[in-house]
């Protein structure tokens, strides 16, 4: 089972939450796929296993066979192909893999070479697997690397920490998870981010419910929503500093009966939501 | 050639747009004859991104041969050398008129494939 741990607004405490689940369930696997800012491995004790190159695919053109007919470039949508009626130049880093243009190709002129856009960090942590996505400085999408994350640990209990926003990344994230786990903040800019993420949420189809984070500040305006929209809030972390204390020195935190009890409640929550029924084998 | 200005507004006076990219729209005019062609709107004005080079590539389906703008970004600029056009920069022409006159007299400074773009930094 893949649970996506999103937000919406960036900062409300996904990799918090993603991190603490991920210690409170031994064995389950935790994948970083905040592949522009991955951070979760600062608060894990990982032995690292190795590190490999992610590849995406580019347009190559046959000059032999193209006869500068112009339909790949005004197929591509990213605007990755120039053409001319003298030449076809393929544009590698804006190129988005999508395999569109070798297609529709009448001469079938293009085929495909590959580039490193980033990397993919693998290791065990907690008795389970854990996994991050790094993307390179100045690439366009990290969406290959999320994809290549998430298919390579389909087994068991995954938790998948997303990245802020509902573009491409998040979607790549989210889509076709069992579950999401929206982290919301219970501030006016938080709830407004959070209505994006739940409307991405909806039209992926990915059942989803609520965590109230750094709950007591702000104001109600998070619960009104949840509320009026039919949200189920799974449980709350409430505000506390020397939290944010804790993970500006790289630790998790995990060091109160307290906290330990909220965050196993927490866990059992979602995924009882989630409908995961653990398989002994 | 074709020479293409970058036009704001609806104007008569085709006052000359800041950008490039994102260009509302651009008056096309033929060099040699003096004639003023047309003026095609820009759909790059509400692109996602890589306006400047959808913009360079909107021109070449036009069989334009030389842009008169203010900077471009480094994209657009490789785009425009990719598929061989000629760039002069504006300088502080307010309208085509004045633009079409200055690079008749020679007076716009034209973009060298050795320099190195600058862009609006507007981003």
């Amino acid at each position: 089972m893949q649970i996506s741990i999103v937000s919406g607004k960036g900062g409300t405490g996904k990799t918090t939450l993603a991190t603490r689940l991920f210690l409170s369930k031994g064995g389950s696997t935790l994948l970083d796929c905040d592949v522009e800012e991955p951070n979760a491995g600062i608060f894990l004790q990982v032995s690292w296993s190795g590190v490999e190159t992610c590849n995406s695919q580019f347009p190559v053109i046959n000059e032999e066979l193209c006869t500068h007919c112009g339909v790949c470039a005004s197929f591509c949508s990213f605007n990755a192909i120039l053409s001319s009626r003298r030449a076809t130049i393929p544009l590698a880093e804006r190129c988005h893999d999508c395999g569109g243009c070798a297609l529709v190709c009448p001469q079938k002129a293009i085929s495909y070479a590959e580039r490193g856009i980033g990397k993919i960090g693998r290791g065990r942590s907690n008795g389970g697997d854990f996994a991050y996505g790094s993307l390179n400085v100045g690439e366009l999408s990290g969406v290959g690397i999320i994809r290549k994350l998430r298919d390579s640990y389909r087994d068991g209990l995954v938790w998948i920490d997303g990245p802020p926003g509902t573009a491409c990344s998040a979607v790549a994230a989210v889509y076709d998870a069992d579950f999401a786990v929206l982290v919301g903040e219970p501030t006016p800019f938080g709830v407004s981010d959070m209505a994006m993420a739940v409307e991405m949420l909806r039209n992926l189809h990915v059942p989803f419910g609520v965590v109230v984070n750094k709950a007591g500040i702000g104001n109600s305006e998070i619960y009104e929503f949840c509320q009026k929209e039919n949200i189920l809030i799974l449980g709350e972390i409430p505000f506390d500093r020397s939290m944010a204390a804790e993970h500006a020195a790289g630790r998790v935190g995990f060091d109160s009966d307290e906290r330990n009890e909220l965050f196993a409640q927490l866990t059992g929550s979602i995924l009882s939501a989630a409908g995961y029924a653990e398989v002994h084998v | 050639m074709i020479l293409a200005f970058c036009v704001r507004g609806n104007d008569e006076s085709l006052p000359l747009d800041e950008r490039f990219g994102r260009s509302d729209k651009f008056c096309l005019v033929n060099s040699d004859s003096g004639d003023y062609l047309k003026i095609i709107a820009n759909p790059m004005k509400e692109a996602t991104g890589s306006a400047g080079i959808g913009a360079v590539q909107l021109l070449s389906d036009q069989d334009v041969q030389g842009i008169i703008a203010p900077h471009l970004g480094p994209k657009a600029e490789d785009a425009r050398k990719d598929l061989d056009m000629k760039l002069w920069d504006q300088g502080d022409c307010k309208t085509v008129d004045d633009a079409f006159d200055s690079w008749k007299n020679g007076d716009l400074k034209p973009v060298a494939d050795s320099d190195r773009p600058k862009g609006l930094f507007r981003a």
